[in-house]
């Protein structure tokens, strides 16, 4: 809970006080509290040298509505996912049964950086591989472009839960090398995906702007953490081939690819990382 | 502390292990050819593969939910014998359809062995690859008769004195199959439980220890070939409808030191007489050719004797008989003799080849190719042998082709008689592709080619491929060669358009549905 709403409930709880006991002195005291909730404030407003603080207290704490109403930002945050498909034959290529990956893009809050909606647009990308047959090196690529859905909702101090719909569309690469003849064959699957997931979210003010006499924080690092469901259409890897350039000189002969079968990345994700607002 | 780390962040990422027998050898068989299909089954996987030739489709996979012991090809099925927990089962798979028929086993078998038609199977123990199975004990002296069809199966105890059987052999009409011990044969009906056994013994006792066995192309018959008598054994059958009966007769032939091969001719021109080849006593590098009749009536059977030292007996589509063999099988040396005989007509004619034969030669309808290597090792020698015979005479007729690069595999056609040799050829300049990986020089190294070679005239077409060969074959209306790798490469050429343009190329063909593993078991 901030240090403002401390004071409001303060100061609501000294008026009621105050009918049954002498109100001029009342009166003093409720000013000498006034300037005791001004100076509670203060760590997050910075008034210049000689300077009074004018209008009313820059917002400086997550679920603070006056910060909420900051207006609109941006950002870009890095993070790391996993997913832990369900599907055992993600094995084929997983010693350790999940994907994980590194995420990177950029943000849209309409209305603050750490209340409300916002809209998010990013790649991630990933691979996993396992030595298989003892021969064979198998490699299981997946980038991914996705855009998703963010309501952050604060809960305490700089602390905010959110809910995330998340849709986009996958590139999955499987590759399958053979160790000593260095011969490879492999196929490109294209899918779709999407997940909901809830999380939690430390954001803490890291730069400020003027605002009037004094600064409001404009700049914001997020760390968080969720978890969910991601569902995946199966990716099917039914041409499975050796790369060739069918403009080689003399042609090469014709080739069947092989069907691999399909492999289905549905599963629990989590993500963690850390997001810069502004 | 940075493995450490990484592991508890895998950890918390998902579980691991899988039961997928992915990070085991790969080990498979095949290909093998299954109703004009090339099969393989990855045993490591469970799984059966086949290749449509006919069709640019690409592979298809079944797997086969078991623990793999041992893979029998049919004529139309393989069948894939092993363990599915604590049952052994035996699958049949039906190619092309990939049908899977899984018949219970009341105990676990290490071997299967096909009759001809595929109809059935007999199952066998094999005392060097007891199995892991968790059966305490098993008798070796017993079998298992499956009818594939039925999808049934039945175990016949032997009571012999052998151990587990060394083969199994089937009557051409595959009412009967003889069980092959150590020194017994048994008989069995495979419709019924009719058997007869056979002890193995010279009359003083001495047990004969079978080395081959042909059984008649009428059935009346068991021919074999034992470690301790040049006499050829026939075990003459009887059937009266209740009871099978047997009794044995040693068919020798004056001279004769050692017995070293046998055979019988097709079953339209067999005529009751089984052909055989021995060494010759008294004569180091000299050999002996017979025919005899499989009763023992020796006003019937006829004798050659041969100056080199022949030591295998083919009989050609015409019924004349190719003897051929390696002198240093014998002890002997010097060049390979080459022989055709006409038994009934009495006339022989010898010859040698000119060098070592790497081989047993690929025998067509009159003809015969061997195969030796040219001097310097990089190049083939390769001997057409062609047996010509008229009213007044038989030939042998030797011509000697020399290829280009060393031959690693070859094989034969029946219907047309052509012989398909896969070599390897220096990549620069041959017409292949230029190599898919690596760097520097992209036609470095060797690649594969198939010649194809007329019996006749002669006439030699040929395809590089590219990459090289380890294997070649005939599949329906197709040679196919095998490329290196243990995945499964192959190349197929039709046999009337052997050109580039016309082959087709499959890789990675055992890795097909390896992804699907999971919802296959």
């Amino acid at each position: 809970m901030s240090l403002s709403w401390m004071a409001v409930l303060l100061l609501a709880s000294t008026s009621s006080t105050a009918q049954t006991v002498d109100t001029s002195s009342m009166a003093a005291e409720l000013e000498e509290l006034r300037e005791l909730v001004k100076k509670k404030t203060k760590p997050s407003v910075r008034t210049e040298p000689g300077q009074e603080s004018v209008g009313p207290a820059p917002p400086t704490i997550s679920f603070d509505k006056r910060m909420a109403d900051a207006g609109a930002s941006m950002g870009v945050y890095t993070r790391i996912s996993s997913v832990i498909p369900s599907d055992e034959s993600f094995a084929v290529t997983s010693p350790i049964g999940a994907l994980v990956r590194i995420e990177v893009g950029a943000e849209f809050a309409p209305t603050s950086p750490v209340e409300g909606f916002a809209v998010q647009l990013g790649i991630a990308a990933g691979a996993q591989s396992r030595r298989i047959y003892d021969s064979y090196n198998g490699l299981l690529g997946l980038t991914s472009l996705h855009v998703s859905g963010v309501y952050r909702l604060p809960i305490w101090t700089y602390f905010s839960t959110y809910a995330r719909v998340t849709g986009g569309v996958d590139w999955a690469h499987l590759s399958l090398r053979e160790e000593v003849r260095g011969t490879e064959i492999d196929d490109v699957a294209v899918g779709f995906s999407g997940a909901g997931t809830l999380g939690t979210e430390l954001a803490v003010p890291v730069g400020y702007t003027k605002q009037g006499s004094g600064e409001v924080a404009d700049q914001w690092l997020g760390f968080y953490f969720e978890v969910g469901y991601a569902l995946h259409t199966a990716h099917e890897f039914d041409e499975l081939a050796r790369d060739t350039n069918d403009d080689t000189e003399p042609a090469r002969i014709r080739r069947v690819g092989t069907d691999g079968g399909d492999v289905d990345l549905s599963g629990v994700v989590w993500r963690m990382g850390a997001a810069f607002r502004f | 502390m940075k493995t450490k780390s990484m592991f508890l962040l895998f950890a918390f990422a998902g579980c691991t292990g899988t039961d997928l027998p992915i990070g085991d050898t790969l080990e498979s068989v095949g290909p093998e050819v299954v109703a004009s299909h090339l099969v393989w089954v990855n045993q490591t996987a469970a799984s059966v593969v086949w290749v449509d030739p006919s069709r640019d489709a690409q592979p298809r996979a079944l797997g086969v939910p078991q623990e793999v012991q041992h893979v029998a090809f049919g004529p139309s099925a393989v069948l894939v014998l092993g363990r599915s927990g604590e049952k052994a089962v035996l699958d049949a798979v039906a190619i092309p359809e990939g049908d899977r028929t899984r018949i219970d086993l009341d105990t676990s078998f290490e071997r299967a062995l096909v009759s001809p038609s595929g109809r059935f199977a007999v199952l066998v123990h094999d005392a060097k690859r007891s199995s892991s199975a968790p059966f305490a004990a098993q008798n070796h002296n017993e079998i298992a008769i499956v009818d594939i069809v039925d999808g049934t199966s039945r175990r016949v105890s032997l009571d012999t004195e052998s151990t587990s059987p060394r083969n199994v052999v089937f009557d051409p009409d595959e009412t009967r199959a003889a069980i092959v011990l150590d020194a017994a044969v048994v008989v069995v009906a495979l419709g019924d439980d009719r058997r007869v056994k056979v002890p193995l013994k010279l009359p003083g006792g001495e047990r004969l220890t079978p080395e081959q066995v042909l059984f008649a192309p009428d059935g009346a018959h068991v021919f074999l070939r034992t470690s301790a008598t040049p006499d050829v054994v026939s075990l003459a059958l009887s059937d009266d409808g209740t009871a099978i009966g047997g009794s044995l007769n040693f068919l020798a032939v004056p001279g004769a030191e050692r017995l070293l091969d046998l055979a019988v001719p097709s079953r339209d021109a067999y005529d009751g007489h089984v052909l055989a080849v021995f060494s010759r006593a008294g004569d180091e590098g000299g050999s002996l050719a017979a025919r005899i009749d499989a009763n023992g009536d020796t006003a019937t059977t006829t004798q050659v004797g041969l100056d080199g030292a022949a030591t295998r007996v083919d009989v050609l589509m015409d019924g004349t008989v190719l003897l051929h063999g390696s002198p240093d099988v014998l002890g002997a040396v010097g060049n390979p003799v080459v022989a055709g005989w006409d038994p009934q007509g009495g006339r022989v004619e010898e010859d040698k080849l000119a060098g070592p034969a790497m081989g047993p030669p690929a025998v067509g309808d009159a003809s015969a190719f061997f195969l030796h290597e040219a001097e310097g090792g990089t190049a083939t020698a390769l001997t057409s042998l062609a047996i010509r015979r008229s009213d007044a005479r038989l030939g042998v007729a030797l011509r000697p082709l020399v290829l280009g690069g060393k031959v690693k595999s070859y094989a034969s056609s029946a219907d047309d008689g052509r012989v398909v040799l896969g070599v390897d050829i220096a990549r620069e300049d041959s017409g292949a592709a230029p190599i898919l990986d690596g760097y520097g020089n992209k036609f470095a190294g060797e690649t594969g080619a198939l010649a194809v070679v007329s019996p006749q005239s002669l006439e030699i077409e040929t395809i590089v491929l590219d990459d090289p060969v380890v294997r070649v074959g005939v599949v329906g209306d197709y040679f196919f060669a095998v490329h290196e790798g243990v995945v499964g490469d192959v190349t197929l050429v039709p046999r009337d358009a052997i050109d580039r343009a016309d082959a087709l190329r499959f890789d990675g063909v055992l890795l097909t549905g390896q992804l699907d593993q999971g919802e296959q078991r």
